[in-house]
């Protein structure tokens, strides 16, 4: 029991940080960001790159937590710039345009960066060393039940973001701008407030988060590849759907709901386990579809 | 910047386009399909390659999978990622049946339709859930179940073969010929590539077609007009999932095989850049882009080493097709129609008699009975009764127990002050709100919370406040989406054109044309042109000939003379009494006061959400409580109160300021001066211009002409946040507060601007200290304030970056008189303590005239009158301003 709750709590970390970027966007532009899956994919590329750095043969030549550390950072870094300019050259233009347009942009660059890391790794995926950052001697015992540095990590690390993210959004300037934006954008304007600025930092903080989520994905699974953002990607907006979209708290909550549900589901049809999401998705949409914590927003007419 | 750099790299690409587009467009359309057609006839016989010819049956296997993709993202414009899904579902049908894999061999004839109803039966498991409530849900549902599909396909060994894939599989055969070899194969599918194509023009230009139009332009309207959402986004979803299925069976009999590569992300992506890049919308774009699609792919395979950056190169290309050229290679064209006006006009009641040879003769189009004006316009029975009726928005309440009944055959005019609850009233009615109480009975049916699509097609029929036209169509379609439902054709006779079908559809062709020339004749003569070439006051006639077209007994208009001309005012002020003599019943909102008083038989007035008064024209214009509706309760106004202040140079200055929204011009050359220390207030009646002219200080609206000096700086085209940080602050019309942050934090974000810890710190202690309640709810959501304590709220926002001048956008709106009363103490009290600059936009005349220095009074984008308050309080130009002559 323990071990299915250890790993619905990893699966859903990931998730979670996954879909808070979906949801913040949604949440300001009511776009469905395609493009994210891959800037999360490309964070656990950049960390994968910075290990490599560090690597020489089988040994480290660094402390393994300061490794770990730079991973994070700089693919949060990378990420950032990356969704800011996506957002900048590839959404801005088409922001009074009609619905289908931004979407179809979105999908474009999300299929542009896959093949451009896709062609660059020679479609291969790249292998992450956890047993060199997060070795085996480090996992925790409770009870009887092993638990492995990397799930730690994983579920550490998220923790410390979500509180980062929570104050950031709760007590910052630039938080509270991000909410009220998202209310009523022109209102948000009257104040002074730069709805550009705004809708960038939304994307650059959502990349952050995709960033750290990708690095660790890395470490969950051992190995990054161009592919990943897609599947995980899939799940992750389901998650943010689920908690009702544009809700920051629904989205780890959806994540987590969603997580335990595939760890749940894969005990009786492991074959199925991502059928789940998509079931829960379809369920979801005929008898709530504002999600769990989100509310039906009235028409403007 | 981005903008402006797209707009013009678009523009660079359009013209580089533009001598092809000027040859091309001479061509008449027949014959550029001719040509066309041509073309792929001659050429594998041109080529005499193999490989060319297998090349040129790719080709038409994208024709068939784009014009299916076209029906949902193209022409119902709504973003399905699935139907690659039911492609794979309808190639894997056929192989499954066609192969050793179950050991069956059923033929290509007797699979296509099985394999067509299983693509359908799958989209009608996807689709229904997902398009029931909302259209943005569909990519993230179809994009799973492809994914789902996708793992089936590798999974389900017994029945796909997995990996492998399944080959061997049965060749098509025509009347016991077995189809072989390349050519025959390049014939026999462009035949089908044909067929489908027509099928899809035949779908465009339909009832159906333009209801799916209505849904990707604009689904509230198009529900208006009686389309049902739900449904019909289902219809084009499985008529999609039909398509492609039948692609995929065609693929399948092609290849004669199936493999999983078949079906992947990247092709999904280069069917939507088929789309894109040819012309989303339009069947034959999608032809040109799958040609075009299909030789860029041979094209890269010249340069080996660029095999790699396929898809990347592909995905590049559609992002900057989408960006800079929207509308594709070839752009969708506006529909011309059969019936000229002529013809239209010539099937009216006389020549109905009188009988013409040939199938295409006007007396085949049927008129509507026209009311016979002899015993017309008799107010009769009840139409339409409204009890009780009431809704609230976040504990606002827009409209409040309104009881109401209008009669057959009158023109009931409803006026009331700026958010009084007109237009939430219309919104109820027409099934758009469901309201929280009370009921709507027409004739004997119960509207109350029906949908829009069914309280039009009982004969409600409404145009809206801000035209809402489907800008994609063209002017004739426009007003042709009215007869949706009386309209009897569904998709499969709308394929097949029955005769029925042609000639209904030219029944709402002649009178849609004569709905237009009720108007005037000019408006007709550009029926084939798109709407957006119209003028604001042609594509505000378009949607009431819309309406019309509906044929209902009760037409809704919505501010119908808004943003029209003087004369133009006059005209349709005649026209909406024509309209009740041929026979309809009308009620109107207008704020226009001399077109309501002109035609209105009745008038209710309406503030606050409840009916206030209710009688004839010349009652209301009379009657105490409404002037004291619009002008507020005649307040003194003392001058000793009010030193002069102007003096120097203002702190505030407009000159000349022009304003509006695209094409529709506002404000026609303002000019305000407002001194340091005074209150100015701009008096006018709705849709005078009063909030733009707020919304164009704020920066919010870029002034067109003129120029707008603050404190001796030109700030007409800083920013905003500028404008904010050098002392200009906004309470906005309706307060908008931010429903979900907290009291605390809604001051907070008024301080947006200022890194001055010490005044945001004093702003909020001002604050709460000038209204206590909101000390006591600092930590509430704002949402769960009353009107009152929000616009309070709205207040303390505003000053905390002390400003020196406050701009208040009606104040008073929503509020109880004693609030209101509270309100306007507050203001007078910041100008006095505070020393801050007020600049007031407000209904309530009388009151805020009482604590102005000065006034100004706008009309139709106009200064009419300025003067010192108290003199100004007495002008007969502001009664007349506000509740005409």
């Amino acid at each position: 029991m323990t071990q299915h709750v250890v790993n619905a709590l990893t699966l859903g970390s990931v998730y979670a940080l996954f879909a808070l970027g979906y949801s913040m966007v949604y949440g300001i532009l009511t776009m469905l960001n395609f493009a994210h899956g891959e800037v999360f994919m490309i964070g656990g590329f950049v960390g994968y790159l910075v290990q490599q750095q560090f690597l020489q043969g089988d040994q480290l030549t660094a402390n393994p937590i300061l490794i770990i550390a730079m991973m994070l950072l700089i693919a949060m870094v990378v990420c950032g710039a990356l969704a800011v300019s996506i957002e900048f050259f590839a959404y801005r233009p088409l922001r009074n345009a009609a619905r289908l347009a931004p979407l179809i942009s979105a999908l474009a660059m999300s299929i542009l960066l896959r093949n451009v890391v896709g062609v660059l790794t020679k479609f291969r995926a790249a292998p992450v060393r956890t047993d060199l950052l997060l070795p085996d001697s480090w996992a925790l015992h409770i009870g009887d039940v092993t638990v492995s540095a990397s799930r730690v990590v994983v579920v550490v690390v998220t923790i410390i973001t979500l509180i980062g993210l929570e104050i950031f959004m709760g007590r910052s300037k630039m938080g509270k701008a991000m909410r009220a934006t998202a209310q009523d954008r022109e209102a948000a304007s009257f104040m002074g407030i730069s709805v550009n600025r705004v809708i960038s930092t939304t994307f650059l903080v959502g990349a952050m988060l995709a960033g750290i989520g990708g690095v660790l994905t890395g470490l969950y699974y051992t190995q990054v590849d161009f592919a990943m953002g897609f599947g995980l990607g899939m799940k992750a907006f389901t998650a943010a759907v689920l908690g009702g979209i544009g809700n920051l708290r629904g989205a780890v909550l959806g994540a987590l709901i969603l997580a335990s549900a595939e760890t749940v589901g894969a005990m009786y049809i492991p074959a199925y386990r991502d059928v789940i999401a998509f079931g829960l998705l379809i369920v979801l949409l005929l008898f709530r579809p504002a999600g769990l914590l989100g509310k039906q927003i009235p028409v403007k007419v | 910047m981005a903008e402006s750099f797209n707009a013009r790299a678009g523009g660079f690409l359009a013209r580089g386009l533009a001598p092809v587009t000027r040859v091309t467009s001479r061509i008449p359309i027949q014959f550029r399909y001719a040509i066309f057609a041509l073309g792929v006839v001659v050429f594998p016989l041109l080529v005499q390659s193999s490989y060319w010819t297998r090349v040129g049956v790719t080709v038409a296997v994208y024709v068939i999978l784009g014009n299916g993709l076209n029906i949902i993202a193209g022409i119902t414009g709504l973003l399905d990622m699935g139907f690659i899904a039911f492609y794979a579902i309808g190639a894997y049908s056929y192989a499954i049946l066609n192969s050793a894999q179950l050991g069956i061999h059923l033929g290509f004839w007797p699979s296509l339709p099985i394999c067509v109803v299983i693509a359908v039966i799958f989209g009608a498991i996807i689709g229904i859930p997902s398009l029931r409530v909302r259209g943005d849900y569909l990519a993230i549902v179809t994009l799973g179940f492809f994914y789902i599909v996708q793992r089936l396909i590798l999974n389900l060994d017994g029945l796909t073969n997995g990996p492998d894939g399944i080959s061997g599989v049965t060749r098509p055969s025509l009347f016991g010929f077995v189809i072989k070899t390349p050519i025959q194969y390049y014939y026999f599918y462009w035949i089908f590539a044909a067929a489908v194509f027509f099928i899809s023009v035949r779908l465009l230009y339909s009832r159906t077609g333009r209801a799916w139009a209505g849904i990707r332009d604009d689904e509230i309207t198009a529900s208006s007009m009686g389309v049902n959402l739900p449904r019909y986004r289902v219809f084009s979803f499985l008529t999609t999932a039909a398509i492609v299925g039948l692609a995929g069976a065609m693929l399948a009999a092609f290849q004669a095989g199936v493999f999983d590569k078949n079906f992947s992300l990247d092709e999904l992506v280069a069917v939507y850049l088929i789309l894109i890049l040819g012309g989303s919308g339009n069947p034959a774009g999608v032809a040109v882009g799958a040609l075009a699609y299909t030789f860029l792919g041979e094209f890269l395979r010249y340069f080996p080493s660029l095999v790699q950056w396929r898809m990347a190169i592909l995905s590049l290309i559609l992002l900057v097709v989408i960006i800079l050229l929207p509308q594709g290679l070839l752009r969708a064209r506006a529909r011309k129609s059969i019936t000229s006006i002529d013809e239209a006009m010539g099937a009216a009641p006389s020549a109905l008699s009188s009988t013409s040879e040939g199938a295409d003769a006007p007396s085949i189009i049927p008129l509507r009975e026209k009311t016979d004006p002899a015993h017309a316009p008799k107010i009769g029975d009840v139409l339409l009764s409204v009890k009780g009726l009431s809704k609230s928005f976040g504990g606002v309440v827009a409209v409040d127990d309104v009881t109401l009944e209008v009669r057959e055959g009158e023109i009931l005019g409803v006026i009331g002050p700026n958010g009084a609850g007109k237009t939430t009233l219309f919104n109820l009615i027409t099934g758009i709100y469901k309201p929280d109480s009370g009921t709507v009975t027409y004739r004997d049916d119960d509207l109350t919370g029906s949908s829009p699509d069914r309280v039009a097609s009982r004969g409600l029929a409404r145009t809206f406040q801000n035209i809402r036209v489907f800008p994609q169509l063209s002017v004739l379609d426009n007003v042709m989406a009215g007869a949706h439902p009386w309209l009897k054709a569904g998709i499969f006779r709308s394929i097949a054109r029955t005769g029925a079908v042609n000639q209904e559809e030219r029944v709402a062709e002649a009178e849609g044309i004569r709905n237009l020339t009720f108007f005037n004749r000019a408006v007709a003569d550009r029926k084939d042109d798109y709407v957006t070439a119209l003028s604001y006051a042609d594509r505000r006639r378009v949607e009431i000939a819309r309406a019309m077209t509906l044929r209902p007994n009760l037409l809704l208009l919505d501010e119908p003379a808004a943003g029209m001309n003087p004369s133009e005012v006059g005209e349709i002020t005649r026209q909406i009494k024509e309209l009740r003599d041929s026979g309809y019943t009308v009620i109107l909102v207008e704020h226009q006061m001399p077109v309501v008083m002109n035609v209105s038989d009745r008038i209710i007035v309406v503030n606050k959400g409840q009916v206030l008064a209710e009688g004839t024209p010349k009652e209301m214009q009379a009657h105490p409580k409404v002037i004291a509706a619009y002008l507020g309760e005649q307040e003194d106004c003392e001058v000793a109160s009010k030193p002069s202040l102007v003096a120097g140079s203002p702190l505030l200055s407009l000159k000349g300021v022009e304003a509006g929204y695209g094409p529709i011009k506002v404000l026609k050359g303002l000019d305000i001066d407002v001194y340091s220390g005074e209150i100015v207030t701009l008096l006018g009646a709705n849709a005078a211009g009063k909030s733009t002219t707020i919304k164009t200080i704020m920066g919010n609206v870029r002034a067109g002409a003129g120029t707008i000096e603050f404190d001796g700086q030109r700030i007409e085209a800083w920013p905003t946040g500028r404008i904010v940080s050098s002392g200009v602050a906004l309470v906005p019309e309706g307060r908008r507060v931010f429903p979900m942050l907290s009291v605390l934090d809604n001051l907070k974000i008024g301080g947006y601007t200022t890194s001055d810890q010490a005044m945001i710190k004093r702003g909020i202690e001002r604050a709460f200290e000038q209204f206590p309640i909101l000390y006591e709810r600092r930590d509430q959501k704002a949402a769960t304030l009353s009107g009152g304590e929000q616009q309070m709220l709205a207040i303390g926002r505003a000053l905390m970056t002390e400003p020196r001048l406050l701009c208040l956008d009606e104040p008073s709106m929503g509020l109880s008189p004693i609030l209101v009363q509270q309100v306007f103490q507050i203001i007078q009290k910041i100008n006095k303590d505070l020393g801050t600059t007020i600049f007031m936009v407000e209904q309530n005349a009388s009151m805020a005239l009482s604590i102005a220095h000065r006034g100004y009074v706008l009309q139709t984008g106009r200064i009419v009158a300025a003067d010192e308050a108290c003199n100004l309080a007495g002008d007969a130009a502001i009664r007349e301003a506000y509740l005409g002559g």
